[in-house]
């Protein structure tokens, strides 16, 4: 009898248990069995207290969808700190548009560009172009440095260019359009850092 | 003279006799009176008068005249049991072996997946916040360790009722012992018959008796 309490015990302890609210949504609002993606924090949780995503108003900036429309970043210095942008992609919206001036007193500019989303909605792309909207440059992978927030759930993308003083830059947020989650995940909140630094030789 | 040669023959039988039942389990019983020491045997016999007067026995030795352990009836002796423990068949020693190897093959298969589980579960098990993404590599975790728990309570489960039917035929298939019993049995007690031979002068009688 006492053998096969013992053996009770130990066959409950391996059952699976996963606490609520112990792990961050997967790609895909995946989450364990019997728990739901929670919008506002992209955490697992009870599905009877999970809230579906809705982007915050102050992460909206429309109207911002076209290119003549862009969300304009403060102004820069030649050499800045980065300039932070929360924005979000609510669902069946494709793209936002944000602008960004080059001092005309700089003699040599690179800007560099970071997109950060959670990977638990809609993959999230990036691309610079230029005033009127044409695309100069797509997104690329970032340095390892600045991918340390994978293992948090976060995603990131790059771009540096070099880029004209005294001009204006447009950058165009959008999803891919893959359409996640079979459409149930069309959305996505990210956050675009924009610098200029001076080129290294 | 005939009953100087009895008297005799008495004296030397008595402590023979004595003797040869010492052997016996040690029973309280009354003693029988044995009679000490051979007497003196007069060649005249006891009606002669002028035949000088038997003289006494001396002393006999303390050790000789301690009271003689009782003489035992053989009809009182214990019976002599024998058991013998029967032996199992070859058969039944193979399906012994054969159930029992099973259930701890059985046994040895579940803790295998047993600690599989354990692994698994361990891996993914989580009651605080880890900050880690569930990843589709978890979720294959946690199917592997629900199919492990599976095996492992079917195995466990087959493995004891092995175990439970290689008990249970251990018992039931119990062969009986053989018991024989020894009845100790004293020697035929034919009557003594005296045997009196006439001699000249006299005659002498003689008996005699199984030890």
């Amino acid at each position: 009898m006492r053998a096969s309490s013992l053996l009770l015990i130990g066959l409950v302890a391996c059952k699976t248990e996963v606490g609520y609210g112990t792990y961050l949504c997967g790609v895909e609002q995946d989450c364990p069995d019997g728990q739901a993606c929670n919008g506002p924090d992209n955490r697992c949780v009870h599905p009877a207290v999970a809230i579906p995503f809705a982007c915050e108003p102050q992460d909206e900036h429309e109207p911002d969808d076209v290119a003549a429309d862009a969300f304009a970043l403060p102004e820069m210095a030649c050499v800045s700190q980065p300039t932070l942008l929360s924005g979000c992609l609510h669902a069946g919206e494709s793209e936002d548009w944000v602008r960004f001036d080059v001092p005309a007193a700089c003699t040599a500019v690179v800007a560099r560009m970071r997109l950060s989303y959670p990977l638990a909605y809609e993959d999230v792309q990036f691309e610079i172009a230029d005033a009127d909207g044409t695309v100069l440059e797509m997104e690329t992978a970032c340095d390892a440095s600045d991918t340390s927030l994978e293992d948090l759930g976060i995603l990131a993308k790059c771009l540096k260019r070099t880029v004209t003083p005294g001009a204006s830059y447009t950058i165009r947020v959008k999803t891919d359009g893959a359409l996640s989650c079979g459409g149930a995940c069309a959305f996505n909140r990210y956050k675009l850092s924009v610098r200029l630094e001076t080129p290294q030789p | 003279m005939t009953w100087t040669l009895v008297a005799s023959l008495i004296g030397v039988i008595g402590p023979t006799r004595a003797r040869a039942d010492r052997v016996g389990p040690e029973i309280p019983e009354e003693p029988e009176p044995v009679e000490p020491g051979p007497p003196v045997v007069d060649p005249d016999g006891p009606d002669t008068p002028d035949a000088p007067t038997p003289a006494l026995p001396a002393p006999a030795d303390p050790e000789f005249e301690r009271p003689l352990r009782p003489t035992i009836p053989r009809s009182r002796m214990a019976d002599i049991v024998v058991e013998t423990p029967g032996e199992r068949s070859p058969t039944n020693i193979t399906v012994l072996v054969g159930l029992s190897t099973l259930a701890l093959a059985s046994g040895l298969l579940g803790l295998h997946f047993h600690l599989e589980t354990k692994h698994a579960t361990e891996a993914v098990n989580a009651d605080t916040f880890t900050g880690r993404v569930w990843m589709p590599a978890d979720q294959a975790l946690v199917d592997d360790a629900a199919r492990d728990r599976t095996r492992t309570i079917w195995l466990y489960g087959v493995g004891g009722s092995l175990l439970v039917g290689a008990i249970v035929t251990l018992i039931a298939t119990d062969p009986d012992s053989t018991i024989t019993v020894i009845h100790p049995r004293a020697a035929t007690s034919s009557p003594t018959i005296p045997t009196i031979s006439p001699v000249a002068g006299g005659a002498i009688v003689g008996t005699g008796w199984q030890f």
